[in-house]
């Protein structure tokens, strides 16, 4: 180096050359034909600098050219970004003059470059395009005045892109100073575009504005919708924070409520809760797999803060497992004699389900660990199906718990819904459990033949599972999830028929049919049970009024036809109204004594006479007998003739098998016709009816064959039916009459009916024998083992 | 705070007064206060003192010039590119309290130096506030 290190150099005032000509002029104007580089997805504004990606070979071609020459080149977008080298017609028209102010190529072949805007151009024309874009151009001038309007404008987007500059997380303070630092309309115009979130388009129209005040009228919407936009994301931010906030601060003030606690030597409410269950648990003696599950979810409620929606949950499950009875029972009274006569003390009669019971109790006492039987009470109602239940556990000395079944549709119901459902609860058989708290109550299920079951369950299947001796020592309910013990419950059930229930858990059940009551039994109740329960009810002493038997006999006969002593006890509470009314006015004297001769008084005059025995005076006319699930009826049969085509026409809504019996009895007489007289000679010239009436009461079954054939058999022969006579049984083609069901509701019914008589198929004699005697010594039974046997004993003789 | 808006203010002279000459560059430079004035350092290696020019307009100073590439081969390919070449140009408010007038400039080593002494006639403070 010849020169020295030190160079001083002149400062020249401007005062001492006012004219340019002193001063050297070293600025370089741009050329008027530019290299043009496409731009894919970015507009570059005049006074800014943007770092590009070269990658294209044509492009760094020209990358490496512009570098080794002036440094300047076109930057122009291009209007489809996907293009990589674009011809002229995929750039738009105005682009923007840059120099290259760094370079650097990466070892993959690319290249990097910062490019410094400089100012508008427009293409005028393309000088070549090969190697790459080369371009004449007019350079564009921003056109700005001095007007008010500009200033306005100018002041306007400065005041707004400061307050976005605020409110944005992406702008730089840099471009705040930036921005501060440009007064010139023109250039804040593009510092403004460039830092906006604009799209390309908006970008490249912008661009191609040389007219200042029309730049700035285009921004400034742009800027106030940047700016709501901003403003309403930092209002949602702002409530973010402050929800979090709140939350937060909760958490810190019960933080300190537990400090404080702890200072003040009191352990703090969850520890203690936890202690309490803890201890709970120990006390009250669960099995192991209850007791591991129970200790496993109280590790997990004090894992839990008590707000959480889970806790209560977990409280609640934990809670049903300590407070079941799972190792409580009741010791059962052995006593059989006391709890025969607590039986007997509370019902009447009822035989049969009183010796089961006493059975039950005996083998008890031999060995302690026997399963519970499921019995199974079938009968009319009112005969004292559900109260019999109370009795069972007081005879035992057992819990008593009695479930409705009339109706359930759900299964979960009996077997709980599982724990994930809000609101879960366990099954009803669980909850009498808790309630009772024993396991080895008598449960009653009243009603089984009446649950129902649609889309939502089948509670008769879950039923299985608790009803089966050898399962239901591991009964799983839904919300509990772990075996439960039921094999010592007594389960009682009760239904009114047995044809409705499900044939699978009919097998499990041991049946005990309650017959309906006779008259005797009937007078018996209630004088023990009705007349003092109605009498003490209406606030009257036994001594101020007496029902004598007399009178409850006639009660029963003339006021009531049922099976049981609903309608029975329901009179009686009216006759103790009555006399009530009567013994408050004050004139009658004390005691007040009910004769039957006052009931008509009382009561009105009987709904019921037993003129049954009066009421056949035609031929064609027989009684028969039916089952009801309410205990027996009697039922007329009456035929006739009539001009026709020899048809036979049924009627009173009988079902295919009555009405297939009522032709087979048809058959019978007119093959039999000979031997009983009758005339068929002009049977085809009439029709036969046959109509059982009531006509709106459905009817079906095999058992009305017989009184079919001795309706018709009265018709033809023209041979009355005696009056106190009833009958039941089935028929065969060829004569023979078949064994009927429901014997005994159908011989009450006959006797409470007023009957003498009775022809019953020879098959079924064992079952006579079951009626209770009071009522056999008021009929007189036929066995017929064939028709023919029948018409001696029934028709009259002409 | 009278600091940092100075700054801002002085940085905004600077700008603003950038002429329409749009094609040059304007090099590296530092400004600051010292005890015996104002001193402009502006980074500008490979300089001719003609190709150099410090003009004073008002209270403006501009420094103008030109830096030739002398040695780079007519035909070459740049790895990497980052110094500028060619007319520059920068302008320069000189804050009050400095008497711009007699500023003294040494290009040494690659930089050239104005030194601006502060303004004898008017109280001291007023610059050099800090």
């Amino acid at each position: 180096m010849t020169m020295p290190e030190t160079e001083f150099i002149s400062i020249l005032g401007a005062g001492g050359s006012p004219d340019a000509s002193g001063t050297k002029v070293w600025s370089k104007s741009l050329p008027e034909s530019l290299p043009i580089l496409g731009l894919s997805d970015i507009v570059i504004f005049p006074g800014t600098v943007t770092h590009l990606l070269v990658e294209t070979p044509q492009s760094i071609r020209l990358i490496d050219d512009v570098v080794a020459g002036d440094r300047f080149l076109g930057l122009v977008l291009q209007r489809n970004p996907d293009i990589e080298n674009p011809a002229p017609a995929d750039l738009h028209l105005c682009g923007c003059a840059g120099r290259v102010l760094k370079m650097l190529k990466f070892p993959d072949g690319s290249v990097r470059v910062a490019v410094e805007g400089l100012r508008r151009f427009r293409v005028l024309s393309y000088a070549s395009e090969s190697p790459y874009l080369v371009a004449n151009i007019e350079k564009l001038k921003d056109v700005a005045d001095d007007s008010l309007e500009l200033t306005a404008l100018t002041r306007n987007a400065e005041r707004e892109f400061q307050e976005i500059i605020k409110l944005s997380p992406t702008l730089a303070e840099q471009v705040k100073v930036a921005a501060l630092n440009t007064e010139e309309p023109g250039k804040l115009a593009d510092l403004i575009a460039a830092n906006l979130n604009l799209s390309l388009e908006e970008r490249q129209h912008l661009l191609e504005m040389p007219l200042v005040k029309d730049r700035l009228t285009r921004l400034l919407p742009l800027l106030s919708r940047e700016l709501e936009v901003l403003k309403l994301g930092s209002k949602i931010q702002n409530e973010v924070v402050t929800s979090m906030s709140k939350n937060q601060r909760d958490f810190f003030l019960r933080e300190q409520i537990r400090a404080i606690q702890r200072e003040l030597g009191e352990v703090d409410s969850g520890a203690a809760e936890a202690k309490d269950l803890r201890d709970q648990i120990e006390q009250n003696n669960l099995p192991e797999e209850p007791k591991k599950v129970a200790l496993k979810e109280l590790e997990r409620l004090q894992q839990m803060p008590p707000a959480v929606a889970e806790y209560t949950m977990a409280r609640n499950y934990l809670d049903w497992l300590i407070t079941l009875p799972w190792s409580k029972f009741t010791e059962d009274k052995l006593d059989l004699a006391g709890a025969s006569r607590l039986l007997d003390e509370q019902h009447f009669g009822l035989r049969k389900v009183k010796d089961r019971l006493l059975e039950f109790l005996a083998v008890i006492k031999l060995k302690q660990q026997l399963k519970g039987p499921i019995l199974c009470l079938v009968g009319p109602p009112g005969v004292g199906k559900t109260s019999l239940g109370k009795s069972v556990a007081d005879a035992l000395g057992r819990k008593f718990a009695r479930i409705s079944l009339g109706g359930m549709r759900d299964e979960a119901e009996i077997r709980g819904h599982r724990r994930t459902y809000v609101g879960a609860m366990p099954g009803r058989i669980i909850q009498s459990l808790r309630r009772v708290e024993s396991s080895n109550p008598v449960i009653l299920l009243d009603e089984l033949d009446k649950v129902g079951s649609d889309f939502r369950g089948d509670p008769a299947s879950a039923l299985l599972e608790v009803l089966d001796p050898s399962q239901n020592n591991a009964f799983v309910d839904h919300y509990l999830d772990i075996p439960y013990d039921l094999s010592r419950v007594l389960f009682l059930t009760t239904a009114n028929w047995l044809d409705p229930i499900h044939p699978a858990l009919r097998d499990r059940l041991e049946v005990i049919e309650l017959p309906s009551y006779t008259a005797a039994e009937k007078v018996e109740i209630a004088r023990r049970h009705l007349a003092p329960r109605q009498l003490e009810e209406h606030g009257l002493k036994k001594k101020l009024v007496r029902i004598p038997e007399a009178t409850l006999r006639q009660l029963i006969q003339g006021y009531t036809r049922e099976a049981g002593v609903r309608q029975l006890e329901r009179e009686i509470a009216a006759l103790t109204r009555k006399a009530a009314r009567k013994i408050v006015s004050r004139n009658v004297r004390l005691p007040l004594v009910i004769t039957p001769a006052m009931l008509s008084g009382y009561l009105g005059p009987p709904p019921f006479t037993s003129e049954t025995a009066e009421r056949i005076d035609e031929y064609g006319i027989a009684i028969g007998l039916a089952w009801t699930p309410v205990g027996g009826e009697i039922l007329f049969v009456e035929a006739t003739r009539m001009p026709g085509k020899g048809g036979l026409l049924l009627t009173g809504s009988l079902g295919e098998v009555m009405k297939e019996s009522a032709q087979t009895a048809l058959s019978f007489l007119r093959n039999r016709a000979a031997s009983l007289n009758i005339d068929l000679s002009d049977y085809e010239k009439r029709d036969i009816h046959v109509h059982v009436p009531a006509g709106a009461t459905p009817k079906d079954g095999p058992s009305a064959g017989l009184t079919i054939v001795a309706a018709l058999a009265s018709l033809m022969t023209q041979r009355k039916v005696r009056s106190d006579i009833a009958m039941t049984g089935e028929i065969s083609l060829r004569g023979r009459v078949l064994r009927v069901g429901g014997i005994k509701e159908k011989v009450l019914a006959a006797a409470r009916s007023g009957l003498r008589h009775l022809i019953l198929p020879a098959q079924n004699r064992n079952d006579w024998l079951e009626v209770p005697s009071e009522v056999r010594r008021k009929l007189k039974a036929h066995f017929v083992e064939n028709i023919g046997q029948m018409f001696p004993i029934a028709l009259l003789s002409k | 705070m009278h600091k940092i808006s100075s700054a801002v203010h002085f940085a905004k002279r600077r700008l603003a007064v950038a002429r329409d000459h749009d094609t040059q560059w304007a090099p590296n430079t530092d400004v600051y206060v010292s005890d015996a004035g104002l001193v402009i350092k502006v980074e500008l290696a490979g300089m001719q003192r003609e190709n150099l020019e410090l003009t004073v307009e008002g209270d403006h100073l501009r420094i103008s010039g030109q830096r030739p590439d002398g040695c780079r081969a007519p035909q070459c390919k740049f790895l990497a590119m980052e110094i500028n070449y060619g007319a520059f140009e920068t302008v320069i408010e000189v804050p009050e309290g400095f008497d711009v007038t007699c500023g003294k400039a040494v290009y040494q080593n690659g930089f050239l130096r104005v030194d601006i002494p502060f303004d004898s006639s008017r109280s001291r403070g007023a610059g050099s506030d800090d």
